[in-house]
């Protein structure tokens, strides 16, 4: 079955993004092969251009190498993970803040509210 | 390439004629017994006699048939493999119009010749009496050196032209149905009935032509030839070698008109 | 050099013009959408790519060349209807594309078969609607040919069938070929296409990426196609 795309936007971007987040997430370990790209689209239901493109942007940002013969790796460098995590984090604060303030909300209320959610706890 | 159309065409095509042919020989080989039988039983039984007249009648109907059957088939497969569904496939194989053409005129006649050879053959398992064969083997002979030395015609020379224009006539009788075929479809409506009515304007002009040409022969002075046994002969060549000439001339129009709407006017949907 | 190219093609059945001096490039490695409504000139595109019609105008190249013999051994046709021979097995399918095809790839095609279930004894015949749809989507993406024209490969099947025929289509992908896809059905397609050409009334509308539609414009091109022709139609 293939995967949801937002139909706005170019799907290789969206791409960049999911893999990110799958790096970030541990999905892809440190050091660890990536799936080939004939693979991605193939699960994905997406053109092998796109998925060339999208593994292109990552290797460009650091997060990817290529091992010739072998395939993409996730980078070894803890930092560059962490440094990817965090952009991530950012954007997603971002969008909550954004989020929140069309619902009228400022940024201290939200905070708020955030503290005494109870998701996410054990 | 044409080679292996040919052997696509044999394989589409004997599904239907060698049953046929089976049947066809299985039917004499019945008679055959039912007349043995007949003949070696004492009394005169009117079953028997019924029985054996009923399996004549089918078998000289199973001949009619058999020809008609070749021809029908010839039709339907023309049309079946390449003017359906099946064309989508024919014509988008890396072969050109030439190739596709030729090898169902190929196979058809292959199979009208096997036909005629069968019926025969089958005629002479019904009717055989021991030494028919030699009979028939000094006969044909006797025939042969006849037309060599009273006509001095070349008895083999005729055979072959005999056999030559047999074999375009053949053709010409496919393609008498190929071209109407190909000219009704390139019509977007009525196909069918427009292929019927081209088929018959076909026919209708080859035979004001045939009329023509009888006609316009006809004026020939024949009265020196008579005599003379040599100038005789050369008519009779003569004669043959101008009708293997005019169905080849048919042939090649009816082939170019077929050619040409295939290529030009395909309208498959 | 561009797989597919058409130069001032046109193409008139009588006084209609289905197309209308169409100039395309195509290179090899894109899967390009052959997108517009009914009649607007898709098949006949394909067609005479094929060599079933003759251009009234113009011309149409295949690898450089005019339609032949020649460029049909290295073209991949999936036509619109089903032209499979109705007597034969599907081994004998089989043995017939590898008779006439150098590029066939039996084993491939024989794999696919059987991941379906479809058993190599059974007739054309026999088979179902869907499974002859797809045992022809096998035939033509076995072949390991330079241009792959599928004229509406999905329309008229289930979901499953039309997400297997999709899948089928990324996994063949070659980089030395090009893949046209022929629909109007285009939110289904849109994921797998490299490129989009935009046909209407025998004249090309657009040519672009697919990427670039949706950068540019924000909208799917699904979303711009509505867009495109709904002008047209005023």
């Amino acid at each position: 079955m293939a995967w949801d795309f937002r139909d706005d936007l170019p799907i290789y971007s969206q791409l960049v993004d999911r893999l990110k987040r799958a790096v970030a997430a541990g999905k892809y370990p440190p050091g660890g092969k990536l799936p080939s790209v004939r693979e991605l689209a193939a699960d994905a239901g997406i053109n092998p251009n796109t998925v060339q493109r999208a593994f292109g942007e990552l290797e460009r940002d650091g997060l990817i190498f290529t091992q010739r013969a072998s395939g993409k790796y996730v980078t070894e460098s803890a930092e560059r993970i962490d440094e990817a995590k965090k952009q991530l984090a950012e954007s997603e604060v971002h969008h909550f803040i954004i989020s929140m303030r069309a619902l009228g909300y400022e940024r201290g209320q939200a905070l708020q509210m955030l503290e005494e959610s109870r998701e996410g706890e054990s | 390439m044409l080679g292996k159309l040919m052997k696509h065409e044999f394989r589409a095509t004997a599904r239907l004629m060698l049953p046929l042919y089976i049947v066809i020989a299985a039917l004499a080989v019945f008679t055959r017994v039912s007349g043995w039988v007949l003949e070696s039983s004492k009394q005169n039984s009117g079953l028997l006699s019924v029985v054996n007249g009923l399996l004549l009648f089918l078998f000289v109907v199973s001949l009619i048939a058999s020809v008609i059957f070749a021809v029908v088939l010839m039709v339907v497969r023309f049309y079946k493999n390449l003017m359906t569904d099946q064309g989508y496939l024919m014509f988008t194989l890396p072969t050109d119009i030439h190739g596709l053409l030729w090898s169902k005129l190929f196979v058809s006649v292959i199979w009208f010749l096997g036909t005629i050879l069968v019926d025969l053959l089958a005629c002479f398992i019904v009717v055989y009496q021991s030494g028919m064969a030699l009979d028939i083997y000094n006969g044909l002979r006797d025939l042969f050196s006849q037309l060599t030395s009273y006509y001095a015609l070349n008895g083999a020379a005729f055979l072959l032209e005999l056999l030559l224009f047999v074999v375009l006539s053949m053709l010409v009788g496919c393609l008498c149905f190929y071209a109407p075929i190909s000219i009704g479809n390139s019509f977007s409506n009525h196909k069918g009935l427009l292929s019927v009515v081209f088929f018959f304007a076909i026919q209708f002009v080859g035979k004001i032509l045939n009329i023509a040409g009888f006609f316009s022969l006809s004026d020939v002075n024949l009265n020196g030839f008579y005599n003379d046994a040599s100038k005789m002969a050369s008519l009779v060549h003569g004669a043959a070698w101008s009708l293997i000439v005019y169905q080849a001339a048919i042939g090649a129009i009816l082939y170019f008109l077929t050619w040409l709407m295939l290529r030009r006017h395909l309208n498959l949907q | 050099m561009p797989i597919l190219e058409c130069r001032g093609l046109t193409k008139n059945y009588g006084p209609v013009c289905a197309l209308d001096h169409i100039d395309l490039s195509i290179e090899p490695g894109r899967i390009v959408g052959l997108l517009g409504p009914n009649g607007s000139g898709k098949t006949t595109l394909i067609k005479l790519a094929n060599g079933l019609l003759q251009p009234t105008q113009g011309e149409i190249l295949i690898g450089g060349e005019a339609p032949a013999p020649k460029t049909r051994a290295i073209v991949s046709y999936l036509p619109e209807r089903i032209a499979l021979i109705d007597w034969m097995t599907a081994r004998q399918q089989l043995d017939f594309f590898q008779d006439f095809y150098a590029d066939f790839q039996r084993e491939a095609a024989e794999h696919m078969l059987a991941q379906l279930g479809i058993p190599l004894t059974q007739t054309v015949k026999q088979m179902s609607k869907g499974t002859r749809e797809k045992m022809q989507l096998i035939l033509v993406m076995s072949r390991k040919s330079q241009l792959y024209l599928l004229d509406e490969p999905i329309g008229g099947v289930d979901p499953a069938t039309r997400d297997y025929i999709l899948h089928t289509i990324i996994s063949n992908y070659n980089p030395e070929a090009a893949v046209v896809i022929s629909t109007h059905l285009i939110a289904d397609v849109e994921n797998i296409l490299d490129d989009v050409i935009f046909l209407n009334r025998g004249k090309i509308a657009l040519h672009s990426s697919v990427d670039e539609i949706r950068e540019t414009r924000g909208m799917s091109v699904d979303a711009l196609f509505r867009e495109v022709f709904k002008c047209w139609e005023n």
